[in-house]
């Protein structure tokens, strides 16, 4: 058994198959616009033809990969390549400000390792057990987590609460675009076929931080690269590993919690784990000037998503998020049909599948780390090269996501108005944030709703989404009870006085 | 910089002249389609579902096959939105010269009694049908009931509080249970969610009373333990659960709503390209690679020809469309 399971996996052709899986996932990650979804999606056809352990294999691999690789553009051209790096981009980015990039990704490359081998290692011991959480989550418990998720919004708003607040306005408004998912009333839709189905996140997202970049890096086009990207090692340093180790943890246990609940994947996560390392943090003020630990916080969590994921793929057959969505056609084509069963009768297929996971991610880390001199190169690059390429980049990825031709002029729309907000000063992250969660949030509260004929007890008679429920509004008002406690400690000090 | 500006002007003629040479090219290949030389040039299929669903899996299978029998390469594309909408209203648009055809899946008709939409199936030559699925009556492996007419029982003594899950609301199987229950005369209460997996799941997590999604959607769970399957909405029993009976075996002599999955062109394509794809369709489904992927994949051969289709689309959008109306759905 151990042997068959380590002839398998050590096997030249699936070791071969897991680092092209990695490297296309890697690529596919930091293409903006192309998804790790869309990935799987492209590549599940090729693996009709391979063994199943094999097939598989090549779809973790890029799962994997692709996660890891929406960082890269997110800290080097601030783009997020993948909705999953959209939380990295706030801290990313002013470390290439500040001619640090190269530390930046090395920092992204160990935490999504350590994330991904956190969920891995769970997965392996206690699969079984945390599958039924899976199953234990409807309506009430998502619309509960989306209701925690939009509350993190105060955490990234940066510097003005307020306009925030009003960028989450905008990024709900923009959701409620399209047939409302409940009675199937179109709304906003101004007679266009393309508007009923409402925005995708992607176009969106491309536009607002791609797009509004390169407007931006447009004004100083002439100027050259006053800062030079110092690449002393790829490794982070000592100091760095000590400041991000506890947070990789917090951020892979995080990730994989939330890769257990099905519909909610490496987005939710990563904003889910910067808020609370914002949160645990003796210095939350200094979020988003480029911190290591901000850095690490997205990155550990939206890699720990990918092992969360796979725990129910396997043990029940249902998907974690919307890539093992897709790979559940995959597992069910290779006849490996997901249950306990799938555990005793095809043990060491699953074995191989576990293996696999632990040196995807070891691939993961090697490529990365030899990559950053390469990607560093990238912000090198004079701005009258890089802009239109990345401009050429925006157009054809937002093309892909669904070939419609209008999902480009959104994300030109998305682009003009997010040049707008950044020269406002209205932070772009809350809209992108608002648009992941708002339909969530919305269909699920109605579902919920008619689940149990009007009556909102629902929410809080079932464990987990009152739990939830406490979370979000303890993080809300926390702030404003800790103002009070300084207020009445100092009242008590000068009364005493 | 009056060069660049001279070189650029020259390199925007030329890309003029190959854009005009191109399409004059694909013109004239189009008319010679219809003399009888098609197919010359490679064919787009439209899938309005997204990328990896099981529509998308079946034509990117098919795909291949059916390159070597037409001799032309036959490409995907998917164009998902709006619950199909947006790739129907796409692909009811594009030129009919044969180089365009279209999956036309269940969608076509739900999505039209929904929402204002520009098209509707009698806007497509019809082409065949290759599939169908049916839905059943999947309810938690804990409840008390084990046949249809237990459920139905039930169902009378609790009204108002059966709850049934489905795929999303104007969606084929929101449908079929509104006519399930309208024809058993028992009230229940519709769910939508966003697809079949996720209305499989409710019932499996014990969420829902029951769902009507397909057996495929609901297998998992049944095979993991967490579901039972009570009926099959199907005119034949499945040959992959044997001992489920059909709705009329169970004693529910009730409409049939079929998801199905074909082929269409916009209207106006010549009738014999719709014959020659027909044939290399049928020709495809027979070929060994895809029988045996069918098979594996829990993918039925339900063959039907263009008017054959047609009849059956015509028949399923009534049921459609008194259901909807029934229910109060959307803008119509």
């Amino acid at each position: 058994m151990a042997l068959e399971v380590l002839s398998l996996t050590f096997d030249p052709i699936t070791l071969l198959t897991i680092l092209v899986g990695v490297t296309a996932g890697i690529s596919i990650g930091a293409m903006p616009g192309l998804t790790s979804t869309m990935g799987i999606a492209l590549l599940m056809p090729l693996t009709f033809a391979m063994e199943a352990h094999t097939g598989m294999m090549l779809l973790i691999g890029e799962f994997v990969g692709a996660i890891y690789g929406g960082s890269i553009t997110a800290i080097l051209i601030n783009t997020p390549g993948t909705p999953s790096a959209a939380a990295t981009v706030l801290d990313g980015y002013p470390f290439t400000k500040r001619g640090e990039s190269g530390r930046a990704i090395g920092i992204s490359t160990v935490a999504s390792f350590g994330g991904g081998i956190i969920s891995g290692i769970i997965m392996i011991l206690v699969a079984p057990v945390l599958a039924n959480i899976a199953l234990k989550f409807s309506a009430p418990e998502t619309f509960a987590l989306a209701f925690f998720g939009i509350s993190i919004i105060s955490s990234i708003s940066g510097k003005s609460l307020l306009k925030g607040l009003f960028s989450g306005a905008i990024g709900l408004t923009l959701a409620l675009i399209g047939v409302d998912n409940i009675t199937g009333f179109t709304r906003f839709a101004f007679g266009s076929t393309f508007l009923m189905g409402g925005l995708a996140v992607i176009p969106v997202m491309v536009g607002l931080f791609a797009m509004s970049q390169c407007f931006l890096s447009i004004e100083e086009l002439e100027a050259t690269n006053v800062i030079t990207q110092k690449i002393k090692s790829a490794l982070p340093t000592k100091q760095d590993l000590k400041t991000i180790w506890p947070t990789i943890l917090r951020g892979g246990l995080t990730g994989t919690f939330i890769g257990i609940i099905p519909g909610a994947g490496g987005d939710i996560s990563a904003f889910v784990s910067y808020d609370m390392e914002r949160r645990v943090s003796k210095h939350p003020e200094l979020f988003g000037t480029g911190l290591p630990e901000a850095i690490a916080a997205p990155e550990s969590s939206n890699n720990g998503t990918t092992g969360g994921a796979l725990i129910p793929l396997l043990t029940l057959g249902i998907p974690g998020d919307s890539n093992t969505a897709v790979m559940l056609g995959a597992l069910m084509i290779h006849n490996l049909i997901p249950g306990p069963m799938l555990f005793v009768q095809q043990a060491a297929v699953v074995d191989t599948l576990f293996i696999g996971f632990m040196i995807a991610n070891v691939f993961m880390l090697i490529l990365g780390l030899l990559g950053i001199p390469l990607f560093v190169k990238i912000v090198q690059v004079p701005r009258k090269i890089l802009v239109p390429v990345i401009i050429v980049l925006c157009l054809v990825g937002s093309y892909a996501i669904n070939n419609n031709y209008l999902d480009v002029v959104v994300m030109l729309v998305a682009g003009v108005i997010g040049y707008a907000l950044v020269k406002g000063g209205f932070p772009l992250s809350p809209i992108v944030l608002a648009l992941i969660l708002g339909p969530m949030a919305e269909g699920n509260l109605r579902r919920s709703l008619v689940m149990s004929k009007g009556s909102v007890m629902i929410f809080f008679e079932r464990p987990i989404s009152a739990a939830f429920i406490v979370i979000a509004v303890v993080c809300l008002f926390l702030p404003i009870i800790k103002r009070w406690i300084v207020m009445y400690r100092n009242f008590k000090k000068s009364s005493a006085a | 910089m009056r060069e660049i500006k001279r070189s650029v002007l020259i390199l925007c003629i030329l890309m003029l002249v190959s854009v005009h040479a191109a399409y004059a090219g694909g013109t004239s290949d189009s008319s010679a389609a219809s003399t009888g030389g098609y197919p010359q040039n490679p064919i787009t299929i439209t899938c309005p579902p997204a990328a990896g669903g099981g529509t998308d899996l079946l034509l990117r299978a098919l795909a291949p096959v059916l390159r070597e029998n037409l001799g032309q390469n036959v490409l995907v594309v998917n164009k998902p939105g709006g619950g199909g909408a947006i790739g129907f209203s796409a692909a009811a648009k594009d030129k009919p010269d044969g180089y365009n055809i279209v999956a036309l899946v269940a969608e076509v008709l739900g999505v039209t009694h929904v929402a204002e939409v520009d098209f509707s199936f009698r806007d497509f030559e019809i082409i065949n049908m290759i599939n169908a699925t049916y839905g059943t009556l999947t309810v938690n492996a804990k409840a008390p009931y084990n046949t249809l007419q237990e459920f139905l029982d039930y169902a009378k003594k609790n009204p108002g509080t059966v709850r049934f899950s489905n795929s999303g609301v104007g969606g084929p199987w929101h449908i079929l249970a509104a006519a399930f229950a309208s024809q058993a005369g028992i009230d229940i209460i519709h769910i939508p969610f966003d697809g079949g997996g996720p209305s499989a799941i409710a019932v499996a997590g014990g969420h829902v009373e029951a769902t009507t999604a397909s057996a495929q959607e609901n297998e998992v769970h049944i095979k993991t333990g967490n579901s039972k399957l009570l009926a099959i909405f199907s005119p034949e029993r499945d040959p992959r659960f044997p001992d489920v009976p059909t709705g009329a075996e169970a004693g529910f002599e009730g409409q049939l709503i079929t998801v199905f999955r074909g082929f269409g062109a916009p209207k106006g394509t010549p009738p014999e390209i719709i014959k020659i794809l027909d044939e290399a369709i049928k020709k495809t489904l027979d070929d060994p690679r895809i029988v045996d992927f069918m098979a594996k994949q829990g993918f039925t051969k339900d063959y039907l020809s263009g008017p054959d289709f047609y009849d059956l689309m015509a028949r399923e959008d009534e049921i459609f469309r008194v259901q909807s109306k029934a229910l109060g759905l959307g803008a119509k």
